[in-house]
């Protein structure tokens, strides 16, 4: 019987086999293949031993052993209120089926019958779990079922003196009865063997550990203890065979997901050349290539934990290909550009922290450019090609360690995929952090960290703790911000893990106290210039926070306008979010929850909607906070994931007299049987909610609603304003001019000139452009920022920005109601001291040295 | 990893640094791939990891992750090292660490084999003992008298055979739809490509004056004057210079060559303003225009 009042026990939460497997593989019962489901204990004659999924597999429950001789089948429930079984409306009455019971009957009638890859008979004394609890193993311990039909059998030899222990951990364990009988030899149905050992044996009680998702134990070197044999005539054969793969509908549903890349493709293509209704395209293709996925995400009908990773990856290629498809054959970001530069000069230099004009930052972080730099130069490939060979793979990295550090945790593949489907709808997840950026490089291993320490806390061996430190180095050496949000990450989880168990163990702030060493050191004596570079935009918030706190002005954004009916979709999305976000809290709550891993999901989800509020702080507010989301989405993805695949109650269900309990222990996690009307409604409410996430973070994220096609320049319009007469200019720059030089312009002029031209970059010269007549204040300007040359796209007479600004630091951002004028651009030509050396109909190059 | 699977890795990474190093660029760019995203990190979880505490994600994930964390960490090895950064000295640390790493995988098995660490099936071969089950002791339990073990029971061959043979064809009956995937992808990404690039190619005519050299003593200085995406639709072009020191001409009908370009180099007067002007066959004013500023 399952324990209501621990998610862990409840039949939504996990399989008793590793990997999250159902009992019944292949789904050929009525335990479905639905990793979701808890397995059916069916064998009459045996100890049942529950394995949560969805909690902590760090604990392990064992009830005590009861008095009663009759066979037990299923973990009892602790609170007899909760819901228990396939539906939440199951009484709690099948807790103990008596011997002559079926004892299928306290789940699911149609899994009564037992197949020999079902039945798990596992006899643990009683007295074991509490020093199993502080046992680090115990995050592997699991009771072994056999995955594969006729595959493995397990042999169990009961303990003679069980003691008396306290129900400390999830994993539930009822023993067998004193007078059990025999089991029945069953060649084929159930290979399940029982042993009793001698009493005179120095018995030594051991459990495989088996890994979440891997259906299949741990084995471990044989000169520990050999393996025992039912007939020592016959050799036993290794149990290594892996169970056979199980994609079930992946690779069918990420056929529809494919079929929503190629329209968006159509709509890119549609873009470029101006048709009208590239846009529908492009909404439709988005949601055919996220929603199919989400769907059977959560359908809870999936085969196992493959089929929730193909169809994970399967999303997060199509999703790559969507950025990709964009602009595939050059970099046209402005960062993307900078890091194309930062890598070019480490081909070209050979050496590592040379200057980088276009971010001089980047060079003290260079992760990704030695990726960048290694691939272009072992394939041969050009650094463009090389760069988005890069990014997507480490994109498909940060993907799949996600997953796995859910798994993990979770225990569950559902709520694994779901947690990644829903971190898709980040708002800068499709672009912003697929792009070849510093900070792509350095999130998987951002997540890698969490799941090696995750791993070391739980019993592995040092070599996860040397993962962990390996993955902190490569993510301090790869981007500043990623950094410290690792840093706090991993506090955050030690800090839980501290405060809710106990005894405390301590050793929970060695990683993070490496961390703080790593980083310490990386940015006290390697990377200086940091600090002073974060100081701006932090002191730019800090001060807002700080007028709006006085009431000397208002929180202002010169960004782009957003329409109301994309707040009205963010808004929603963050609505069912934080809905999502109650629910589970509550049921937590309630039920006395002390899992620390989650404790830290719920922490890190405040923190999400607490940075959601950063947008409205001054000019870099919404860049804050929508970079700052990029960490705190994770745990808030985990959360809803959570929420959504069990079903966590929204609101009670009303009793038999039509009243809801707000305050009772409503059942942890909602099991709905698969089929029902029930799951549909649930399923679609949640893929719509997903969905609706996704359409907003498009809408949204990057690039802006404006230019969210590809497509003729437009102004301030960042890849939309990369064409190539800004290209060819940048070039002559850098061949006629050499490198080096100050160069001041538009933003896409100073951006295309720092990186193609190899120039150095002058941003702060709105005002020279502005100005409709030569005056000495702008001659001092130019004196003062040394500006060598200026470059002028005519274009910026003829379109307003995109982004509300020509300029970086424009001093008319937000404000500019008209394009700059012909006597405005114009004027150059007029200065006596200023040549114009290059003309290419729509990009002129004025050189400045004269005056 | 066993023998025949650590064998494929090593002959993979020298086949692929030897393609990296000695091949042309299709050849050159699977092998660096191979050594740049996959066979560093496979090696070192194997070295790590050599009994199974992953699962098979978790050996997926840390194959391509450990492999970027070589090249990130090695570089900077390297760098501290003063070893260049080029096509050698990466195919060196990537080979090289793969090469240690499947060392150090095999060095356990070595020393397992020196007892009974090896397992005789019944059709003879020999296999590692260690991928026999065996309990694994959990801290705390020593005096708990339950044994939780796994053994195999022995199968007929046929039957697993045929029962192998089964699970492969389900396997690529369900992965056959991923042949549709990847032929959409691919559809997808031609397009892509194809419309990208037709939109971008467009021909960019410019005109362009170097930075003019000091005045010489008679008051002139030389200009390197250069025209480029000359389309021979537009021919002849012509080229105006003004004002022009003696002995320049003020006008001329330029020689497009090859490339679609144009240099020059003229020599213009340094106390006054010279305006070039580039012209098309029919045009009357200027289509590209520079001006060299007087010098004082």
């Amino acid at each position: 019987m399952l324990n209501s009042s621990d998610p862990s026990a409840t039949p939504g939460g996990q399989s008793a086999t590793p990997g999250g497997q159902s009992a019944t593989p292949g789904g050929r019962s009525a335990t479905p293949d639905d990793p979701e489901k808890t397995a059916v204990i069916p064998a009459p004659d045996a100890t049942a031993v529950l394995r949560p999924a969805v909690e902590d597999p760090d604990k392990t429950v064992a009830l005590p052993e009861p008095a009663a001789a009759e066979p037990t089948t299923v973990a009892a429930a602790a609170k007899p209120p909760a819901a228990v079984g396939p539906t939440a409306a199951k009484p709690p009455a099948a807790v103990k089926p008596t011997a002559a019971e079926p004892p299928a009957a306290t789940a699911k009638p149609a899994a009564a019958e037992p197949t020999a890859e079902e039945t798990q008979v596992i006899r643990l004394p009683t007295g074991t779990t509490s020093r199993m609890d502080t046992s680090t193993k115990a995050d592997e311990t699991q009771v072994i079922r056999p995955s594969v039909p006729a595959a493995d059998e397990t042999q169990i030899i009961p303990a003679p003196k069980p003691k008396p222990q306290p129900a400390a951990d999830e994993t539930q364990v009822l023993p067998a009865p004193a007078a059990k009988p025999k089991p029945k030899p069953k060649p084929s149905a159930d290979e399940t063997q029982i042993i009793t050992a001698p009493a005179t044996s120095p018995a030594v009680t051991a459990i495989i550990p088996v890994v979440p998702g891997a259906q299949e134990p741990t084995a471990t070197p044989a000169e520990t203890t050999p393996a025992p044999v039912k007939d020592p005539a016959r050799p036993p054969r290794p149990a290594r065979r892996r169970p056979p793969l199980e994609f079930g509908h992946a690779p069918v549903v990420l056929v529809m997901s494919a079929l929503g890349v190629l329209m968006v493709a159509l709509a890119y293509a549609g873009g470029r050349i101006g048709t009208g209704n590239a846009t529908i395209a492009y909404w439709i293709g988005q949601v055919v290539v996220f929603t199919p996925v989400v769907v059977r995400l959560l359908s809870r009908r999936m085969a196992g934990a493959a089929e929730s990773f193909l169809l994970v990856m399967g999303l997060g290629l199509n999703q790559y290909l969507l950025k990709w498809f964009y602009s595939p054959e050059q970099f046209r970001f402005p960062d993307e550009l900078q890091h194309w530069l930062g890598t070019t000069i480490i081909l070209e230099s050979g050496k590592l922290f040379q200057p980088n004009p276009a971010l001089p930052p980047a060079v003290h972080f260079p992760g990704l450019a030695e990726m960048g730099a290694a691939v272009a130069a072992l394939t041969g490939l050009p650094v463009e090609a090389a760069g988005i060979v890069v990014a997507g793979v480490a994109r498909l990295v940060f993907v799949a360690t996600l997953f796995a550090v859910v798994l993990r945790a979770s225990r569950s593949p559902a709520v694994a995929g779901v947690c990644c489907a829903i971190y898709a709808t980040a708002l800068h997840y499709l672009f912003f952090n697929s792009s070849y950026l510093y900070q792509t490089a350095a999130l998987p291993f951002l997540i890698l960290t969490v799941w090696s320490t995750r791993r070391w806390r739980s019993g592995g061996g040092p070599q996860f703790l040397a993962v962990a430190v390996a993955s902190i180095m490569v993510t301090t050496v790869s981007h500043h911000v990623t950094a410290f949000a690792l840093v706090l990450t991993l506090f955050l989880l030690a800090a839980v893990e501290l405060f809710l168990q106990k005894p405390r163990r301590w050793s929970a702030l060695v990683v993070p106290g490496i961390a703080v060493a790593v980083v310490a050191l990386w940015i006290g004596t390697v990377a200086t210039d940091v600090v002073s570079y974060l100081e701006a935009p932090i002191d730019q918030v800090a001060e807002t926070v700080r007028n709006l706190v006085a009431g000397t002005s208002e929180a202002s954004s010169t960004t782009a306008s957003v329409s109301i009916g994309q707040l009205a979709l963010q808004g929603i999305g963050l609505i069912g979010l934080f809905v999502l976000y109650l629910a589970l809290l509550r049921d937590m709550l309630q039920r006395s929850d002390r899992d620390p891993w989650r404790w830290a999901a719920i922490a890190g989800g405040a923190l999400f909607f607490a940075g959601n509020g950063v947008r409205f702080l001054g000019q870099n507010g919404p860049e804050i906070a929508g970079r700052l989301s990029t960490f705190t989405y994770v745990p808030i993805s985990i959360v809803a994931a959570i929420a959504l695949v069990r079903g966590v109650q929204l609101i009670p269900a009303r009793d038999a007299d039509g009243k809801r309990h707000w305050r009772a222990a409503a059942p942890a996690i909602d099991y709905v049987a698969p089929g029902n009307w029930n799951l549909y409604s649930r399923v679609a409410a949640g893929s719509l909610m997903i969905t609706i996430l996704m359409i907003g973070a498009r809408a949204g994220g990057w690039p802006p609603i404006g230019s969210i096609l590809p497509g003729p320049y437009l102004a301030g319009a960042f890849e939309r304003s990369v064409d190539v007469y800004g290209v060819s200019a940048a070039y002559w720059e850098r061949d006629t001019l050499g490198h080096g030089n100050r160069v001041g312009g538009d933003i896409t002029s100073v951006s295309l000139a720092s990186t193609y031209g190899r120039q150095d970059p002058v941003r702060e010269v709105g005002t020279l452009y502005y100005a409709t007549t030569w005056s000495l204040e702008d001659e001092q300007l130019v004196s003062d920022l040394q500006i060598q040359y200026l470059v002028v796209d005519k274009r910026l007479g003829e379109l307003l920005p995109q982004d509300e600004a020509y300029f970086e630091n424009d001093p008319h951002a937000g404000s500019i109601t008209s394009p700059l004028t012909s006597t405005q651009l114009g004027k150059f030509d007029t200065l006596p001291e200023v040549d114009r050396l290059y003309d290419n109909g729509t990009v002129r190059v004025y050189r400045m040295g004269n005056l | 990893m066993n023998r025949l699977l650590t064998r494929a890795v090593a002959g993979a990474t020298l086949v692929s640094a030897l393609l990296v190093l000695f091949t042309p660029r299709p050849f050159a760019a699977a092998g660096g791939l191979l050594l740049g995203f996959l066979l560093p990190g496979a090696a070192l979880t194997q070295a790590l990891f050599p009994v199974r505490v992953l699962t098979r994600i978790e050996r997926l994930v840390l194959a391509p992750a450990l492999s970027l964390a070589t090249l990130v960490l090695g570089g900077l090895l390297l760098y501290v090292c003063r070893a260049p950064l080029g096509r050698v000295s990466w195919t060196a640390l990537t080979a090289g660490v793969t090469v240690l790493a499947l060392i150090a995988t095999t060095i356990p098995r070595l020393r397992s084999t020196g007892g009974a660490a090896e397992d005789v099936t019944t059709t003879g071969d020999i296999r590692p003992a260690r991928v026999v089950a065996a309990p694994q002791e959990v801290p705390g339990m020593a005096e708990a008298h339950t044994i939780l073990m796994q053994v195999v029971p022995a199968e007929n061959e046929a039957t697993v055979a045929a029962r192998d043979k089964a699970q492969r064809r389900k396997l690529i009956r369900q992965l056959l739809p991923l042949v549709l995937v990847v032929a959409i992808l691919g559809g997808a990404g031609w397009l892509s490509l194809s419309t990208s690039q037709s939109t971008y190619d467009t021909t960019v005519t410019t005109l362009s004056a170097s930075p003019p050299a000091p005045a010489d003593a008679d008051g002139n200085r030389t200009v390197v004057l250069k025209a480029t995406g000359l389309l021979d639709q537009d021919a002849p072009y012509k080229v105006t210079v003004s004002p022009v020191a003696a002995g320049t001409k003020a006008s001329r009908r330029i020689t497009i060559d090859a490339n679609g370009e144009w240099t020059e180099t003229v020599t213009v007067p340094a106390d006054s303003r010279v305006t070039v002007g580039l012209y098309r066959s029919g045009d009357d004013s200027a289509y590209r225009t520079v001006s060299i500023a007087a010098t004082e």
